[in-house]
């Protein structure tokens, strides 16, 4: 927040904004260089693994440049990712397949089969109208009411695909959606994504949606309509996410509405929390630390063989140390700190025997990720 | 010289990295009362929460009736006898008036056997005494009362401690002055039962007519300590008070 | 008239489960500001603690008090152990911490008991259906109805008429000024956590009872329906609590026996859009401020 204040206050040149801007990208070449040479060590599938990390990476992105701008930590972000898919596995689909597979398509639906292009702009198209209808009822609201809506609007989402039959096969799984995803694709989305994110940072919208976010009430009487500033961040987001989703569609060729529900949530939240919430650079590291670590679990969990023994780890043991790590991450001493170093946060008195704190739960988001985060941009 | 009811010797806290009192001093024996004046941001209010037990001394010690209570809690200072009635008000908005009062009576004592259910519903009963108004609104939200009367009530809540030690922070902020003069009247009274009283205001005469003692504050130090008898004739207390001369300090 | 009184009981029943469930989330969120993500997860250990006893042959009067000790341990010792270290009363990092919570009791649940469903005891007397009138209503919800309304009384007798109760409100509104009163804000969340612990070993156990089996990923079900209701009733507020709890229990009946077949599998979704609407029109919730937090 500190950080971020004093960057937009001042008179934010060119070069450095070109800067500001090159430095994520740059990272994130950077970080595809790292993964290329990681995945070929783990496995010498690497294929698969890039193009799940850049996939990842754009999640992460997506959900910050909500999450960053409004302060409101949001669950349900899966949900555009499924509509997302689902409106590009629906388009792109070949027609013999339609017959078969979905013979109640309405109208146009039923004859068109749309090229990875179009088929990801339909499915950017979908998610953010999607937001644009439900946004307004989630921006209204902050703090963990706005993070239980999101979590609702998820469930909305997950029984309405396993329910419109004619457009989601409803709970049998989806497939034959032509796999055209590849590492052009992916990265070229998350280089875009990127550029978005950072061009909106420090947009005036953007500027606008952080003074909403750290303060509602100045913001309002600075004549910034808090509910527009709110739903902008949103749709974009939505709209990133759902090119996510068209992606993963692209890729997996076959999924189900319960590919996109709380659990897949979870890796994603936790990128977003290690990474930071509001340093896109960081979302990106968030995003290759975890993403590595679900392949390594994955590994483990499987098994392997040494000499003759079986060694396998526990299931689940992705999903456990994810949790412990989101727990052990807000907890930390580190996390606490930083917050009583500036002097506005009291440690509570519940915690210790001590003063309340300052309560801000803006401020708080920024705190955690302030804490974690590498560098700022 | 009977023994102090409650020292504080070179009291220093502060927020964060920055002291905002330094180096206070300050002694009252049963009974007796004290004024502490200064400007907004003088640290008057930091120095009673600090008292209250509500910040840590940074460096300082404390003793009430003897007891060092430097490290002590505002839990066990409250137990103890000392009550602050806090800046604000800060009225429970969600109890009744009643409720409010109840929670005030606090049921442990150290040192002195706890408040049987008879004695408070006792102390209550003289609350309503002292304030009829707080009798009629009993039922009544707390947030639902005149500023004047909330004062009245959190007064009230503080006495229901029967502490030994009563701080009032700003008790005619926000009043109009006939209302300010009922509060005042009952501090006078108070003081005549024996109560032992810090009063904290940011100017007023009233406050050094009802004290024995005075103290200013200004940016966190105690510029002027002397008994009200004992003060400055007004333009040197002016001085002392704004700062508008030198800082050296002025003692009687 | 018969439809009518049959749906009118059904959410009675289900409206007692709901409105347990949000005043546990409520009684902590008042004085911690956690929104307990991992509540339903916490629920589900419980019940298999409860499996656990009975296995090894304890008879359900055994059975009741110890799973009700154990969840009030858990609860003490999850609020001890995690939520306290947080460090700070800030909603969104709390809420974080138990969704971590929630990853990790599922986790370890399915390493200890395995992804299988086992079988909950519920013991027959409980399982009978009562016919009146062409009302049908099973013992096991006129149970439930009699403990929630038993707890229900007992809270606000707490709540509203002991100095703990009125410490736990002043509390939840102001810890700084409570602690002036001698009230521990310590003390105040371990007694929350106990509350909340009760609260999740009774539902606990009429819940499993009705639903007849246990796995270690029932818990988000009961998350949700707990989450659904404390919106509704609005966060904070305990009166809330019980009046969103109820809301989303009649709604439910009404749903399942007047939604049109086919669109039978939307019930939670349509519940969700219920709230979203509420939430729109009323971001505040409906509820009363009986344990109201100004934060
Ligand atoms: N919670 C806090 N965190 C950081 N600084 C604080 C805090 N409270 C007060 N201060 C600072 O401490 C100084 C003294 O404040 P304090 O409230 O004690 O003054 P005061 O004498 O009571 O003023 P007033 O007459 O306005 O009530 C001020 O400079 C203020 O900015
Ligand atoms: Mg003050």
């Amino acid at each position: 927040m500190i950080t971020l204040r004093l960057r937009a206050d001042r008179d934010f040149g060119r070069v450095p904004f070109l800067l500001s801007i090159a430095s994520p990208v740059l990272v994130s070449l950077v970080v595809v260089l790292a993964v290329l040479s990681l995945g070929f060590m783990l496995r010498g599938q690497k294929d698969e693994i890039i193009l799940v990390f850049g996939i990842n990476a754009l999640l992460v992105v997506a959900l910050q440049v909500f999450v960053g701008s409004t302060g409101i930590v949001s669950f349900g972000h899966m949900a555009f990712m499924a509509i997302g898919a689902y409106a590009a596995g629906i388009v792109s689909l070949p027609v013999g397949l339609k017959a078969a597979l979905l013979p109640d398509l309405p109208g146009v639906l039923k004859t068109i089969e749309l090229p990875m292009f179009p088929s990801l702009v339909v499915a950017m198209i979908a998610a953010a109208a999607a937001a644009a209808i439900i946004g307004p009822a989630i921006v209204r609201l902050t703090g963990p009411a706005a993070a239980v809506v999101t979590l609702g609007l998820l469930v909305i989402v997950n029984q309405v695909l396993r329910h419109a039959k004619e457009l989601t096969r409803g709970t049998q799984t989806f497939s034959g959606v032509p796999k055209t995803t590849t590492f052009a694709w992916v990265f070229s989305a998350l280089v875009l994504a990127v550029l978005v994110a950072a061009l909106f940072k420090w947009s005036s919208a953007g500027l606008k949606s952080r003074m909403a976010r750290d303060d509602p009430l100045a913001a309002e009487t600075c004549g910034v309509n808090v509910t527009m500033a709110r739903l902008v961040p949103l749709v974009l987001s939505a709209a990133l996410t759902g090119l996510a989703g068209g992606l993963w569609a692209h890729y997996l060729t076959a999924f189900q509405a319960n590919s996109f529900y709380v659990a897949q949530a979870v890796p994603v939240i936790a990128m977003l929390i290690l990474g930071g919430a509001t340093s896109i650079t960081g979302g990106m590291l968030g995003a290759i630390i975890v993403s590595t670590w679900a392949e390594i679990t994955r590994f483990l969990e499987a098994g392997f063989e040494v000499g003759s023994l079986h060694l396998a780890a526990p299931r689940d043991l992705g999903n456990l140390t994810l949790g412990l790590a989101l727990i052990l991450l807000v907890t930390s001493p580190a996390s606490r700190d930083h917050g009583a170093e500036r002097g506005d946060a009291e440690p509570c008195p519940a915690c210790s025997a001590d003063w309340p704190s300052s309560g801000d739960p803006e401020l708080e988001v920024e705190r955690i990720a302030q804490a974690l985060r590498g560098p700022v941009w | 010289m009977p023994e102090p009811l409650l020292s504080v010797h070179g009291l220093v806290t502060g927020y964060g990295p920055n002291a905002v009192v330094e180096q206070v001093d300050l002694s009252l024996c049963p009974g007796e009362s004290v004024a502490l004046l200064g400007v907004n941001g003088a640290g008057k209010t930091t120095l009673v929460s600090t008292i209250a037990g509500l910040n840590p001394l940074w460096s300082g010690s404390m003793t009430f009736r003897g007891d060092t209570v430097t490290k002590a809690g505002p839990e066990a200072r409250a137990t103890m006898g000392i009550s602050l009635c806090p800046e604000g008000r800060q009225i429970f908005t969600s109890l009744t008036v009643e409720e409010n009062l109840l929670i005030g009576a606090t049921p442990s004592r150290r040192r002195r056997p706890a408040a049987t259910a008879a004695q408070v519903q006792e102390r209550l009963a003289r609350s309503y005494e002292r304030f009829p108004i707080l009798k009629e609104r009993r039922h009544g939200g707390g947030g639902q009362l005149s500023g004047g009367e909330q004062q009245m009530l959190a007064i009230a809540r503080a006495l229901m401690s029967a502490p030994e030690l009563l701080m009032v922070d700003e008790p005619s902020m926000g009043l109009a002055p006939a209302v300010a003069s009922t509060v005042y009247g009952l501090l006078r009274e108070l003081k005549r039962e024996g109560l032992a009283m810090i009063v904290v205001e940011e100017s007023s005469n009233r406050a050094l007519g009802l004290v024995d003692q005075c103290i200013v504050l200004r940016g966190g130090r105690s510029v002027l300590s002397a008994p009200v008898g004992e003060l400055p004739d007004h333009a040197t207390l002016l001085e002392v008070y704004l700062g508008s001369s030198t800082s050296e300090e002025v003692t009687s | 008239m018969t439809g009518f009184l049959q749906v009118f009981l059904d959410g009675l029943s289900l409206g007692s489960s709901y409105s347990l469930l949000a005043l546990g989330l409520t009684m902590v969120f008042g004085v911690l500001g956690l929104v307990n993500f991992a509540f339903g997860d916490m629920i589900v250990w419980t019940a298999f603690l409860a499996v656990e006893l009975t296995s090894i042959g304890l008879p359900l009067p055994a059975v009741i008090p110890l799973t009700l000790v154990g969840s009030v341990a858990l609860s003490m010792f999850v609020g001890e152990v995690v939520f306290r270290r947080v460090g700070t009363q800030n909603p969104l990092s709390l809420l974080l911490v138990s969704f971590g919570l929630s990853l990790v009791l599922v986790a370890l649940a399915v390493q200890v008991f395995g992804e299988l469903a086992l079988m909950f005891p519920s013991p027959t007397a409980l399982n009978t259906v009562l016919q009146v009138d062409g009302l049908q209503i099973s013992m096991l919800s006129l149970v439930n109805v009699a403990v929630a309304a038993v707890i229900l009384a007992a809270l606000f007798v707490l709540l509203n008429r002991s100095r703990l109760g009125l410490a736990l409100r002043a509390t939840a509104e102001n810890a700084r000024t409570a602690r002036l009163m001698a009230v521990r804000p310590k003390s105040m969340v371990r007694l929350s956590f106990a509350i909340t612990g009760v609260i999740g070993g009774v539902i606990a156990l009429l819940w499993f009872m009705k639903v007849g089996t246990v796995t270690p990923r029932s818990g988000l079900d009961i998350t949700l329906k707990a989450f659904i209701a404390l919106v509704i009733g609005g966060l904070g507020s305990a009166r809330g609590a019980v009046a969103g709890g109820f809301a989303l229990g009649f709604a439910e009946a009404a749903l399942a026996s007047w939604l049109p077949v086919d669109l039978r599998g939307l019930q939670q979704a349509l519940a969700f859009v219920v709230v979203v609407i509420l939430l729109v029109l009323r971001p505040q919730g409906i509820g009363g401020r009986l344990l109201d937090v100004s934060r």
